[in-house]
């Protein structure tokens, strides 16, 4: 890599957004907060990716391909990006030669992407970031080969052609083209009637050019596939080469007892008219009830995440269903679950070893001291997202706990209005003398009560009056849309970072290194873009 | 019928909300203050009334008035002056004052205002409602069952147009328009406490409005358009006049600094219980003075329920203070009262003193 074109004059700008960025990255989320709905959400994340952009061309992207950024703003970047022309935007931090000749641009667009695919739920976001594309009508030819890359190149393709079978092929018919869909149909048809035998050189240069350069698989696996993604008929699935397809062939005349097709593809098929069963499983409300338990207890892929969020509804429904909740790695399920049902002992056992897996190894601090805002606001929006900030604030409090070197003190505060005053006070006199606090995190919405700038005002005084600087950090569990997504800030004595997740902790702290040498930074992440072993196709990486 | 009620009977069974050190919780930003009151629960009514935003469909046919029709089986208490903003092509409505409409029926109120110039047209089975800002609320109270014309409001939205710079006329959606989004921002600064059941507003820790609610349920369903449309008003004007919040803690610690030999923390605790204290003391102090006040109480009849079992509607005037009840058997289901702009509250302040003072004389003998 040449070196970095940032010039002197860029850097204060640059330092600025790149901090706001990585705050709105790490704690915006699509969903509604306690006082703003999803869309003013949505629309001051697109300001500031949009501000980035400006700026320089390669700051979302690097920004996007963070740890513990969130799926909405890798996602938002992503269609922006996807948006521009190859060459559009101006490239005022990395050399252009290396972006564009030397593919760092490629690397940069790939990273966010596998960023988005390897979050929770990561799929349903890169799927929706797809349909994003098509609903923008954006085609171009970089769009394509990455698309294509991404899908064909799954490998559990026939889970997900079975899952997301209309979202996959509205994609694919998008990236095709109508033209190009149909006469890839037409072949795949023939294909199977001739085993695997090509009309002509043309035909296998089209088929090579759509499916088989990013498809880890053969020819025929690959065709049928995309009939079957395709709705075409006729087209048999044995048991041995697709095991899950064959049991979605069994559903579409006989649903019982099948086990391998997901609960929602199940429920499509049965509640259709045209299914054999739909008179005797689903034309009545004891009926659908009986057929919801039945499908409930016998399907097995249900993700362990989406069992423990059904644990009320599978109550409800009146099926036994042992879930090993030890298992769940979202901790949000686990929460909302605690929430809607009860935190029984399971629940907070989990709870615990997760936050112990999560600790952030290499945690900078020995010792140190966490206030939890509990007050109302903390329980988020009414309807969209009950409880989130809360859970989030918790359960960081609990990895943070478990990443201190040596010791940890939390504080909550008491009341149903936001005063963190007191809580600091409360903390500062239960820190011990032996083992004196080498940073504090204060986990709020930043909205105080008492009167807004108090705990900003005893912070001050405490590091006047005792000499010390100890580093504070105020982390939000929600960006709110009138601070421009950004976080409401306690006072000028704190530090503020957004979080959603606490992966998203160590990025943020190590992030604020980028306040003492911007340009240093910013080296260092380009460098890491250079190294990712990311490529369009898993089989052979193409220059658009 | 004219009758007369003690301030302190029209909030009976409610109690301002206390931190757990016993300090009535100040909720504050720049000059304002909102002091949030609860009840016990046998006193929240909260299964006997619907919603009122939503259970309401509205309706006008003629300029100055407004039909609300109850659509649940529930009675529903209208929260005190509602505003029909609609995007229909039909001249925006507001009341002025709250009312009272049975289960399953509707009610016409007369006295209702324009709030939209010279907008033409009627709107029909809407319910998108607005509270009318608390600065207006004065003029609207003197106001009720005034049925001639439709222009019951316009003084008032004229007069918030000069104090908020919106230029508003006769046009309300003009100020809303202006200051929606400062507004939503505003609700965020306050927190709804669990069981509320009324609020107290501050302005330069003079008390200015006060409402109580039929319910927590009630409470909880008006809250934010309360605090952003009706409150609202009073921070957007507070803004515009540069008040700040003043540092309160600083002074406070700086004071005791001067006395105290105390560690750092221990003095800081001290400070922060001070100055939670002195907060608590002014609020107190001024709920006080008003525990003093008694109101003239005159029924109103225009457009209420003339059901004996309905509850009756009765504004309130005293010296510096106007506003409403909605009663029932002695039993206030809501209130609202308004400070007069021009009042000042030391005029009070002069008469309770000499009113302490005659109640400690002895009565002549010789």
């Amino acid at each position: 890599m040449e070196k970095l074109v940032l010039t002197q004059n860029m850097i204060s700008a640059v330092k600025q957004s790149l901090v706001d960025g990585l705050t709105i990255a790490s704690g915006s989320k699509s969903s509604a907060t306690y006082y703003h709905s999803k869309d003013e959400q949505m629309k001051a994340i697109r300001v500031q990716i949009k501000n980035l952009y400006k700026l320089s061309k390669e700051l979302p992207l690097i920004i996007a391909s963070q740890k513990g950024v969130t799926g909405r703003f890798v996602s938002e970047v992503l269609l922006n990006e996807f948006k521009q022309t190859l060459k559009g935007g101006a490239c005022n931090i990395v050399n252009p030669i290396d972006w564009y000749e030397n593919g760092l641009g490629d690397k940069a667009l790939l990273s966010g992407l596998n960023n988005l695919a390897g979050t929770d739920n990561g799929i349903t976001y890169v799927l929706r970031l797809f349909i994003d594309l098509k609903n923008e009508k954006v085609n171009n030819e970089r769009m394509r080969k990455i698309v294509l890359g991404f899908i064909w190149g799954q490998d559990n393709l026939e889970f997900y052609s079975m899952k997301y079978r209309n979202k996959i092929a509205q994609i694919l018919k998008h990236v095709y083209g109508v033209k190009k869909t149909s006469i890839l149909l037409s072949i795949a048809n023939k294909q199977l009637l001739t085993n695997g035998l090509f009309d002509n050189d043309k035909e296998l240069g089209i088929v090579n050019d759509s499916i088989l350069k990013y498809f880890n698989g053969d020819s025929i696996r690959a065709f049928k596939l995309l009939l079957f993604l395709f709705k075409k008929s006729g087209v048999e699935y044995n048991a041995d080469e697709f095991p899950l397809l064959s049991e979605y062939m069994k559903a579409q005349i006989d649903i019982t007892n099948i086990q391998n097709v997901p609960e929602e593809v199940l429920l499509g098929l049965v509640s259709s008219v045209r299914h054999p069963q739909y008179h005797t499983l689903w034309s009545t409300e004891l009926q659908r009830n009986a057929t919801k338990a039945m499908i409930r207890k016998n399907v097995k892929v249900t993700s362990i995440n989406q069992q423990v969020r059904q644990t009320k509804s599978t109550a409800k429904l009146g099926v036994q269903k042992t879930v090993d909740v030890q298992k769940v790695t979202d901790f949000l399920a686990l929460y909302k679950t605690g929430y809607e049902t009860s935190f029984t002992s399971e629940i907070k056992g989990a709870i615990a070893s997760l936050a112990t897996k999560k600790r952030i190894d290499d945690f900078y601090y020995q010792n140190i001291g966490i206030i939890v805002d509990d007050s109302i606001s903390m329980t988020g929006h009414k309807t969209e997202s009950k409880n989130t900030p809360r859970a989030i604030a918790d359960f960081t409090a609990k990895v943070l706990m478990a990443s201190a070197k040596d010791s940890a003190i939390l504080v909550k505060t008491k009341d149903e209005v936001t005063d963190l005053a007191s809580s600091f006070i409360e903390l500062m006199k239960n820190e011990s003398s032996a083992k004196p606090f080498d940073a504090i995190f204060i986990l709020t919405d930043g909205y105080e009560n008492a009167y807004d700038g108090l705990t900003n005002e005893v912070i001050s005084i405490y590091r006047q009056e005792s000499g010390r600087d100890i580093p504070m950090f105020q982390i939000s569990p929600i960006t709110s849309a009138e601070m421009g997504s950004n976080v409401r800030k306690l006072g000028s004595s704190v530090v503020t970072m957004a979080i959603n997740n606490p992966t998203a902790l160590q990025p943020q702290i190590t992030a604020r290194l980028l306040e003492v040498d911007t340009k240093m930074w910013l080296e260092n992440q380009v460098r890491a873009l250079e190294a990712a072993p990311v490529k369009r196709t898993k089989k052979i990486n193409i220059n658009a | 019928m004219n009758t007369t009620r003690d301030f302190t009977e029209l909030l009976k069974g409610c109690r301002p909300i206390k931190d757990s050190d016993g300090n009535i919780i100040v909720q504050s930003i720049m000059n304002m203050q909102i002091v949030c009151l609860t009840t016990d629960a046998e006193f929240s009514l909260d299964s006997r009334f619907a919603n009122p935003l939503t259970s309401l469909t509205s309706s006008n046919s003629s300029y100055g008035q407004i039909t609300f029709a109850n659509k649940e089986n529930k009675e529903v208490i209208l929260p005190a002056q509602m505003a029909v903003i609609t995007k229909q092509s039909a001249q925006n409505h507001g009341m002025v004052k709250a009312g009272y409409v049975p289960s399953k029926s509707s009610t016409t109120y007369h006295d209702a205002g324009c709030v939209q110039g010279s907008q033409g047209g009627h709107f029909r089975g809407t319910s998108e409602y607005r509270m009318i800002p608390v600065t207006m609320r004065e003029m609207l109270f003197d106001a009720v069952g005034q049925t001639s014309g439709h222009g019951n409001i316009y003084p008032a939205i004229d007069k918030l147009g000069r104090d908020t710079q919106s230029n508003a006329g006769s046009y309300l959606n003009i100020y809303f328009e202006k200051y929606d989004k400062k507004l939503d921002e505003f609700i965020a600064h306050f927190e709804r406490p669990r069981n509320l059941i009324g609020i107290i507003i501050l302005i330069d820790g003079e008390i200015v409005a006060i409402d109580k609610f039929p319910s927590f349920t009630y409470a909880e369903q008006v809250w934010d358009l309360m605090i952003r449309d009706c409150y609202g008003a009073l921070a957007i004007i507070s803004e515009l006049k540069n008040k700040t919040s003043s540092q309160e803690f600083t002074e406070t610690y700086n004071d005791l600094k001067k006395t105290h030999q105390a560690n750092v923390i221990d003095l800081l605790e001290k400070a922060l219980k001070k100055t939670k204290a002195n907060m608590t003391a002014n609020v107190q102090e001024k709920i006080q003075e008003l525990l003093e006040l008694t109101f003239d109480a005159k029924l109103d009849t225009e457009g209420q329920s003339s059901s004996a079992r309905a509850p009756k509607s009765y504004v309130l005037k005293t010296e510096g203070y106007v506003g409403q009840v909605i009663t029932e058997n002695e039993y206030n289901h809501l209130v609202s009262v308004v400070k007069r702009d021009r009042f000042d509250p030391n005029a009070l302040r002069e008469v309770n003193e000499l009113r302490k003072k005659a109640r400690r004389q002895d009565r002549f003998s010789l």
